[in-house]
């Protein structure tokens, strides 16, 4: 196979084979610079981008995710709608509005009748009709937190992954009436009860023989991120099931009864079928596991391969869980190809209409208690979202989608990693195209890594209520305000009182006793006084960083002898004793000054490259240093505001 | 200007003790280096710390110390990530004004088990706790993560190197002509270090107060959360000391 070509996952049933051929980076690159991006959502995820990379994404500021009675939540029918489905989720909506109206009424929302999702609407024409532009989510206006009820076909899959961009958004969609009820009754049992399921966290993945996208989706991806939970979650218990192990019948065992875990993280082929094969509604995005012997042997898979709905019995439900499936059409299929097109460029029909996998139906409708949500891919899967060219494995999404998870993140919020790569990607993708447009040469592996990479990012979905949270997760007892640099620094210019009935009264005569110990007051004074030295400094070291987020100046000198070098300023060069070699001045608008001197020969190829990767890093720090400062001075006026 | 360098950090290497580490276990407290201000005439000079990075000859050597100081940063970054949520396990088995029982799932000697024995006695905690050492921490943090920070890199003892790091992401380099792509790439690497160090540094500074204030909101403790700071900080101290957690283990 040709050194970075393109590998897909997802197997055809039929022939053994893969879906796609993998394919060269100059082929992927092609379809990618004949795609149309439509203005108006690239005007968006572009600004998205923008912001998430200045702030942290998600509702609107000062808006706790992990907060229903904040962040709202609504439910969205498709127009038309079954009122019998509505009656069946009687139990989970009257849950959520408890939790969601509790301050403001209108922040629990359904969105039926005139309010519904019309046929053909986009995205923007659905929001304005209730009220809401592009942008952070406004509680206010449109709940944050979103379940679509219906199927593709009533309310397609463009709009939701267009409105999860903006909004934390799930789908849920079943064939009978009683699954609906079921999944309602298992989300409030399992946010109301305790003991169900243990914290666990098991993490399968499939090595086939002679196939390298599970290879690497299993150590590139699977293996690295059990890793991390292990180190990062000392209180939960980490199981994986690699190679050998990721048998169907582990897998079974996993998906139902005393084995399940709270969370199941998944790496395997997605089945595919032809077009209208009598077992593509049923079977495909089954799960391929290790007892298929691999693509060398060409031949039709045999269903004891993988694991479909029909494996699942009634007996013994994933009662709780959260599965995640890194699989091509693990969450759905949708009508047209996103990928191949045929010879005159026009996209080929998948299916002769989309659909949900019926793999997380089964698990979410389950009438032993469901799964409360399944986290998948609509279309194919690719590597390249764990792993970029010549950077080799990018693992931080997925760890980042986790570890919100296991903060206790409803799973919308710890998904917003996903939808932030989508709208970088999208981004960078489209000025990369726009520069090819204009005469630049095409960088063939980049435009193919962008564009796979793009749409893989956005073809991830969330099955279920995105409002659901890992069962056994942290609770946190944090102040729901999430603070930011320019509410840090208001409030330390202004520090309010706060009320005496904000804090739970002490025991009788404890105030006293505690007042009357002299060595508990010079603790106290000299806390006090450190950390109060400790707000202004950091604060004022915030300020000025705020002050100046709108440019980036790094600049380079050189200087025979170190000890010599005046400075002018911490905020200006250096004076007598440096030369300056390099300047450059970035603004948060992306535009660039750039000043070298004019005879930069060969000599300075390293002091070049030092001031390159000091900018690089100075972009890549300044956001995370200003958010961490800011939290940290958060942390000291709450200590301090409570005396 | 003068910018003085009266607080001195240094890289730790292995054979470093923990009583003179960071509470990150990546510096060591060095000796003040009047020699390296950038010196200029004015009446007061800012204090900067500076942080400096001694590093052998040998390339692979000096890599190698680097890439050490990096792995400690990021173990120190996971334990802090699990004292959040240890703490938090701590306190959801807690009923405020309701006294502390043995629980026997809590391993003796552990942080958890101190947490425990400081909240069964409040009293103590404020007035024996570690308060001192707190607030000793809390004075050398105001230095660690001020306005800015120089980072010197040298190898052999002598400078080849210096940054001084803005806040806000703003960098100015001087260095010797003939600094070479390997001091370079040494350089780059050591600033990464130090701006990772003072990020880790602030969010200590978040997850004690965020501990102090869950611990006296949660037992509802007198005088409110400065004196919870001390028990939240030792907690968030050992559990940044452990040198190797029991693991769970893949079937």
């Amino acid at each position: 196979m040709a050194r970075d070509a393109v590998v897909f996952n997802g197997i055809d049933a039929t022939t053994g084979a893969y879906l796609l051929p993998p394919m060269s980076p100059e082929a992927v690159s092609q379809i990618a610079r004949g795609q149309v991006l439509d203005p108006a959502d690239l005007k968006e995820l572009r600004w998205w981008h923008h912001r998430a990379t200045e702030a942290v994404f998600g509702p609107k500021e000062g808006v706790d995710p992990r907060n229903l009675a904040e962040t709202g939540w609504g439910v969205v029918f498709a127009h038309g709608a079954d009122p019998a489905v509505r009656e069946a989720l009687g139990e989970l909506l009257d849950h959520r509005r408890s939790e969601a109206a509790r301050v403001r009424q209108h922040r629990y929302r359904e969105f039926v009748g005139d309010n519904a999702y019309r046929p053909g609407e986009s995205k923007q024409q659905f929001l304005a009709r209730q009220g809401a532009g592009p942008g952070p989510a406004d509680p206010d206006n449109v709940p944050y937190y979103l379940l679509l009820v219906g199927g593709p076909e009533k309310i397609p899959y463009s709009f939701q992954y267009q409105l999860d961009v903006q909004y934390a958004v799930g789908r849920l969609h079943f064939d009978t009436v009683e699954e609906y009820a079921r999944y309602a009754r298992t989300v409030v049992a399992t946010e109301t009860r305790d003991g169900v399921p243990a914290r666990r966290a098991d993490f399968f993945a499939t090595r086939n023989p002679g196939d390298p996208a599970t290879a690497l989706s299993s150590s590139e991806l699977v293996v690295p991120l059990a890793e991390q939970v292990r180190g990062e979650r000392a209180d939960w218990t980490v199981q994986t099931h690699l190679g050998e192990e990721a048998t169907k019948e582990r897998l079974t065992r996993l998906l139902g009864g005393r084995d399940t875990p709270a969370l199941l993280f998944t790496a395997t082929h997605g089945m595919g079928f032809p077009n209208g094969h009598p077992r593509q509604a049923r079977h495909q995005g089954a799960l391929l596991c290790q007892d298929w012997p691999g693509p060398d042997r060409q031949q039709a898979v045999n269903e004891q391969h993988y694991l479909c709905a029909d494996d699942l019995g009634d007996t013994a439900g994933p009662l709780g869980l959260i599965s995640v499936h890194f699989a091509c059409f693990g969450a759905g299929t949708p009508r047209w190809d996103d990928f191949a097109h045929d010879g005159s460029g026009r996209r080929t029909e998948l299916a002769p209409h989309a659909f949900v996998a019926a793999l997380p139906k089964r698990l979410l409708g389950h009438p032993s208690g469901g799964a409360i949500a399944v986290i998948g891919h609509v279309e194919r899967a690719w590597g390249y979202s764990f792993l970029w060219p010549q950077a080799g494995r990018q693992t931080a999404v997925y760890g980042s989608c986790l570890a919100r998870l296991f903060d206790g993140h409803p799973i919308g919020s710890a998904f917003e990693y996903f939808n932030e790569r989508y709208a970088e990607l999208s981004s960078d993708l489209s000025t990369a195209l726009e520069d090819v447009e204009f005469g630049k040469q095409p960088d063939h592996l980049e435009l193919a890594a962008m564009w796979t990479a793009n749409n893989d990012a956005r073809g991830f979905a969330i099955l279920g209520d995105p409002a659901v949270r890992l069962v056994g997760a942290a609770h946190r007892t944090e102040p729901s305000h999430r603070p930011v640099a320019t509410d840090v620094l208001a409030a330390r210019a202004a520090p309010e009182p706060v009320a005496e009935a904000a804090t739970p009264g002490p025991p009788e005569g404890a105030e006293l006793d505690f007042a009357l110990l002299d060595g508990v007051r010079h603790t106290r004074e000299r806390l006090v006084s450190a950390l109060q030295d400790l707000a202004e400094n950091v604060g004022a070291a915030l300020e000025r960083a705020v002050d100046n987020l709108t440019v980036i100046e790094v600049a380079t000198y050189v200087s025979d002898d170190l000890s010599t070098v005046t400075h002018e300023s911490v905020g200006k060069g250096f004076g007598a004793g440096a030369e300056l070699r390099a300047l450059t001045r970035l603004s948060i608008d992306g535009d660039a000054q750039l000043v070298v001197p004019r005879d930069l020969g060969e000599a300075d190829e390293a002091l070049w490259r030092l001031h390159a990767g000091l900018l690089e890093q100075a972009r890549a720090a300044r956001a995370e240093l200003v958010k961490t400062g800011a939290s940290a001075v958060a942390g000291l006026l709450d200590a301090l505001k409570v005396l | 200007m003068e910018i003085t360098a009266e607080s001195a950090f240094e890289l730790s290497d292995e054979s470093s003790t923990t009583a003179e580490a960071d509470v990150l276990g990546v510096w060591r407290l060095g000796p003040p280096a009047p020699s390296v201000a950038f010196t200029a005439s004015r009446s007061t000079p800012p204090e900067v710390p500076l942080w400096r990075i001694d590093l052998p000859a040998e390339p692979l050597q000096a890599a190698r110390r680097l890439a050490a100081g990096q792995a400690r940063l990021l173990a120190a970054s996971h334990r802090l990530a699990d004292a959040t949520a240890r703490l938090d396990a701590v306190l959801d088995r807690s009923r405020p004004g309701v006294a502390f029982t043995t629980d026997t799932s809590i391993p003796g000697g552990s942080a958890e088990a101190e947490l425990v024995g400081w909240l069964q006695r409040p009293r103590e905690a404020g007035a024996a706790g570690p308060g001192s050492a707190l607030a000793a921490f809390t004075n050398r943090l105001a230095s660690y993560c001020g306005p800015s920070a120089l980072v010197e890199t040298q190898l052999q003892g002598e400078p080849v190197a210096r940054s001084l790091l803005g806040l806000g992401g703003n960098v100015r380099t001087v260095c010797r002509p003939g600094l070479g792509p390997r001091g370079a790439g040494l350089h780059r690497d050591g600033v990464s270090l130090v701006v990772g160090s003072r990020a880790a540094l602030l969010r200590v500074v978040a997850c004690v107060t965020r501990g102090a204030v869950a611990i006296s909101v949660r037992l509802a403790l007198p005088g409110g959360p400065v004196l919870a700071l001390p028990v939240a900080w030792r907690f968030v101290q050992r559990v940044l000391a452990e040198v190797d957690r029991g693991r769970t283990r893949s079937p």
